[in-house]
């Protein structure tokens, strides 16, 4: 009985795979991927266009390769006709206008590098910050000190003649 | 009339050590703790916007503290002042204390400034019949501007232990000199033992011809002024 079960859901499996295979190839709509929920987003549009080869039956996809990277290179497909353009509509991240990132997302070491890089660009301007302030508050004492001797300082006699 | 004994200069200080990476986090408590410490008498104390400690002492100028050292800035005196070795000190105790109530972090750097504004008549033509007309002919092919705004200079030259730092400014209005001595924090066993190692004296003397030419050019218009208020 275990035996006759075991081969019905094996049959059901292999005949499975071969009607979705047979789909795939055959069909020219393409399932639209999942594209991350964003709590804040922005919709725009991504073009795609649909080229065939002379054989008729390869079909590639264009999209931005800095968006592909930013989704973790999860591809979108879209509906459309072979031969023709058509626009469809994606989520990606942001408000406002949209924008993408200039360096696509790197391994976390890079992301690191570039969190040191950015702190360092803050320290050195904060250094640079402080030298200035120094130097203001520096010549402001003695400019005010000298100033302040310069007004108590006795007028001269005046000469009668 | 002022002499060079008696005229004004403004000292600087700073004790830099490794980072203290909490500072910004604590920076309040210190604040306080700077406060209760230091001189009696406090006028202002303030944290700035980027945190860093700000403390207006009456008698060393102002101290500020930030993360990676303890800085003392306008302490107002004289050169006559600075040969007594007494007043010297209570400059550095006290920077040398801010640096300690700081915590401990390994003292990098230890560095010691002078800075005088002397008020000539025409300070730019002054520095260019000294000197600089020279250079600016050099620059521009024997034909210098005949006037300018401004005019900086930097010069660097190692010491022995030490690495000094002369900058000159002039503007229509002042001349101004900074002559600043720094050396590498494992030399020293203390503030004090570089700063006596520095020798502000010697520092001085190396000044004195320079700002004697100023403070004369200085007088020279006092005099004229006050003849002519005269008359």
């Amino acid at each position: 009985m275990y035996d006759v079960l075991i081969l019905s859901v094996m049959t059901v499996g292999i005949l499975a795979m071969a009607v979705f295979s047979y789909k795939i190839f055959h069909s020219r709509a393409y399932p639209v991927g999942m594209v991350r929920e964003i709590p804040t987003s922005q919709h725009g549009t991504l073009e795609l266009e649909d080229v065939s080869d002379q054989e008729g039956t390869t079909q590639r996809i264009f999209y931005s390769d800095v968006w592909a990277k930013r989704h973790n290179q999860e591809t979108a497909y879209g509906l459309f006709e072979k031969g023709k353009k058509r626009k469809i509509h994606l989520r990606f991240y942001g408000g406002g206008e949209p924008s993408f990132p200039e360096k696509p997302q790197g391994s976390p070491l890079e992301e690191k590098v570039t969190e040191h890089e950015e702190a360092l660009k803050v320290y050195s301007k904060q250094v640079e910050n402080l030298e200035k302030r120094l130097r203001r508050l520096e010549a402001e004492r003695v400019q005010k000190f000298q100033e302040a001797t310069e007004e108590e300082k006795p007028e001269a006699p005046q000469v009668v003649h | 009339m002022a002499t060079f004994d008696e005229s004004l200069v403004s000292v600087s200080g700073r004790i830099g050590h490794e980072r203290d990476f909490t500072f910004y986090k604590n920076n309040v408590d210190l604040a306080n703790l700077l406060q209760k410490e230091l001189s009696a008498t406090p006028k202002e104390i303030t944290i700035d916007t980027d945190g860093d400690i700000e403390i207006e002492m009456s008698d060393v100028g102002t101290i500020i503290a930030t993360p990676s050292a303890a800085i003392a800035v306008g302490w107002l005196t004289t050169p006559k002042v600075l040969s007594v070795q007494q007043e010297v000190e209570k400059f550095v105790n006290t920077l040398d204390r801010l640096a300690k109530l700081k915590g401990s972090f390994a003292v990098e750097s230890y560095s010691i400034g002078l800075f005088f504004r002397f008020r000539p008549e025409n300070p730019l033509n002054l520095l260019r019949e000294r000197g600089f007309e020279s250079s600016l002919q050099f620059i521009f092919s024997e034909k210098a501007p005949p006037d300018i705004a401004s005019l900086k200079s930097s010069t660097t030259r190692s010491k022995g232990k030490f690495r000094d730092t002369i900058e000159l400014e002039a503007s229509s209005k002042d001349a101004r000199v900074r002559y600043s001595r720094s050396g590498n924090g494992a030399g020293f066993d203390s503030y004090l033992t570089f700063v006596v190692a520095a020798s502000l004296r010697e520092m001085l003397e190396e000044l004195k011809p320079f700002a004697e030419i100023l403070l004369a050019a200085e007088r020279g218009l006092r005099l004229s002024g006050l003849l002519s208020e005269m008359k």
